[in-house]
């Protein structure tokens, strides 16, 4: 089974905007402190890392798209793509959303 | 509501069939006046047979009638409310979103739970829309859920090149004149895409 890393429960409910400057809980602090670190051990062990998008109270595109375009540019769209996985039941277009900052993040 | 839409049919069958009765009578005198001449007995001669398949001609085309009314009258009704939704889906998002421009703090956190829950509820919608294959060939339907994502991404995204004055400081995004104006210019195009989609259900 993959792991799984749920914003709601082990971020925040209440997620932020883009830099650690402009807000608490921001998309920077996330990448930095919980999705990083998760996703280089699912790279490790060669599985995905699912992204549970429920159970906040909503998402500026600020935050996705450093926490996840940060991450592409970081370690490559390519690569962001193989090993993370997104689920979020309450608004599905979200993954689209964030496939799209995923993959222009190397454009 | 089958009750009366069927009492509906048969009254209709009724008074087509007197009119038609009358209308029949009116031609014989007619046709008299003009110096036509009819035999002076009609000889009836009706098997039991005949009858049998009048009856079933009969009852067959008064079920057909009330069946069709009854589908008709239940798509209306669908629609109807498809479009009472679409409308009052409008009315709140252009208020919600005016309210957001017109105060003096907009706080990302509460702009995000805002329009999350309009985007919800959006999309809901469209996919009564299409399971009920309502404007499904409309491509103003998959548009609406873009310009929620455009006055999203208004709203609450300064991107990293930034360089149009919009900050964002103590979770409170300050926007420009210019950005107000791009955002009133999706709601125009959002209220005509509504409208293009409230056409394209009532047309189908």
């Amino acid at each position: 089974m993959n792991p799984t890393l749920s914003i709601a429960k082990e971020f925040s409910r209440t997620p932020g905007s883009r830099y650690r400057t402009e807000s608490t809980f921001s998309g920077e602090e996330f990448r930095e402190t919980c999705l990083k670190p998760r996703f280089l051990q699912a790279v490790e062990k060669g599985t995905k890392l699912t992204v549970v998008l429920d159970g906040t109270s909503g998402y500026a595109t600020s935050f996705l798209e450093e926490a996840f375009g940060g991450l592409a540019r970081e370690y490559g769209s390519e690569k962001a793509l193989k090993h993370i996985d997104i689920i979020s039941t309450e608004e599905k277009y979200l993954k689209d959303d964030i496939v799209e900052y995923i993959t222009k993040a190397n454009a | 509501m089958r009750k009366i839409l069927l009492g509906d049919t048969f009254f209709h069958g009724l008074v087509g069939f007197v009119l038609g009765t009358l209308l029949g009578m009116l031609l014989i005198v007619s046709l008299g006046m003009w110096g036509f001449k009819f035999a002076p007995e009609i000889i009836l001669e009706i098997s039991p047979l005949e009858i049998v398949s009048l009856g079933i001609t009969v009852l067959l085309a008064l079920y057909v009638t009330s069946k069709l009314t009854k589908k008709t009258e239940e798509d209306r009704i669908e629609k109807d409310l498809l479009i009472s939704d679409l409308k009052e889906f409008k009315a709140e998002f252009v208020s919600k979103v005016h309210k957001i421009l017109h105060s003096k703090t907009i706080k990302v956190v509460e702009v995000s739970s805002t329009l999350k829950v309009l985007r919800i509820a959006l999309n809901t919608i469209i996919e009564l829309v299409d399971k009920h294959n309502l404007a499904q060939t409309c491509a103003a339907r998959a548009e609406l859920d873009k310009r929620i994502r455009d006055i999203n991404d208004l709203l609450t995204d300064v991107p990293q090149d930034a360089h149009d004055g919009t900050v964002i400081s103590g979770g409170e995004i300050s926007l420009t004149a210019e950005r107000k104006d791009k955002v009133v210019a999706v709601l125009y195009d959002f209220n005509k895409l509504v409208f293009e989609v409230v056409a394209a259900v009532n047309r189908s």
